[in-house]
């Protein structure tokens, strides 16, 4: 069911990890001045790049089926091992770029191209506005359709 | 100051400086060959703006150092970003 949208820019794939040797989770994207580095956190732009695709209308979540199930169990069990908001967020930094892999689930009824390319414009707007980081490239996966009722139980057929 | 919420001490707890009456999580002082010290900020912050807030903390810092009569032996000030949180989040902590 999952659908694959074009990058929003054909730019070479971001390099990894602003310092040197530093290409695991955590790994940070590096500015450089006379008085002093600022570097930010992967995390950071993950965070980022999360809150913009929510906040786009037609979202209703992120993350592929597994993800999704994982957190609804951790967050039941009040195990809070995933970050929610990191779910369905991958991404690349380098130093002064960074590419971002969505996974999506949208709203059904809503136009697949329309909201993805809305998705797109407001994950980059945002990061480079937060980060100053330039996106090389936003790659977006529709995992799933989300239906009007499928947040409603099921009503018992028994008293 | 506006926009930072917390300092960071990373994920083992070993970005703190200890003071003989306080530790200072999130904060590195190093010797510097040269002479001088260089400092090191790791912060959490809310979703703002990240390098314009790092150049105010960054000015912060050398306006301290200054009035402390410090400012001569102090090196470049590393700032990094390692989380941020929501306004939401900001209230919760």
């Amino acid at each position: 069911m999952a659908e694959e949208t074009a990058p929003a820019r054909e730019t070479t794939r971001a390099r990894r990890g602003g310092h040197g040797g530093e290409e695991e989770a955590g790994a940070t994207s590096a500015l450089k001045s006379e008085r002093g580095t600022t570097a930010i956190n992967d995390l950071v732009v993950t965070k980022v790049a999360a809150i913009a695709a929510r906040e786009t209308r037609g979202v209703h979540d992120l993350g592929g089926g597994a993800a999704r199930a994982f957190g609804a169990v951790t967050e039941r069990v009040g195990v809070g091992m995933s970050d929610e908001r990191s779910r369905g967020v991958s991404v690349e930094v380098g130093e002064r770029e960074a590419a971002v892999d969505l996974t999506l689930v949208i709203e059904y009824g809503e136009s697949i191209p329309q909201v993805t390319e809305a998705v797109r414009e407001n994950v980059i707007k945002r990061i480079e506005g937060i980060t100053g980081l330039s996106v090389a490239e936003v790659n977006i996966v529709v995992n799933d359709l989300h239906f009007p009722g499928d947040d409603t139980p099921e009503e018992s057929r028994v008293n | 100051m506006a926009g930072v919420v917390s300092s960071h001490a990373g994920p083992q707890g070993t970005w703190v400086t200890a003071d003989r009456e306080e530790r200072l999580p999130g904060v590195l002082a190093t010797a510097l060959a040269g002479g001088g010290y260089g400092v090191e900020l790791h912060l959490v912050t809310e979703v703002v703006p990240l390098l314009p807030l790092a150049d105010r903390v960054r000015s912060r810092v050398e306006r301290a150092a200054a009035s402390a009569g410090l400012a001569d032996v102090l090196g470049p000030v590393d700032i990094t970003i390692e989380d941020v949180v929501t306004p939401n989040e900001v209230s919760k902590r």
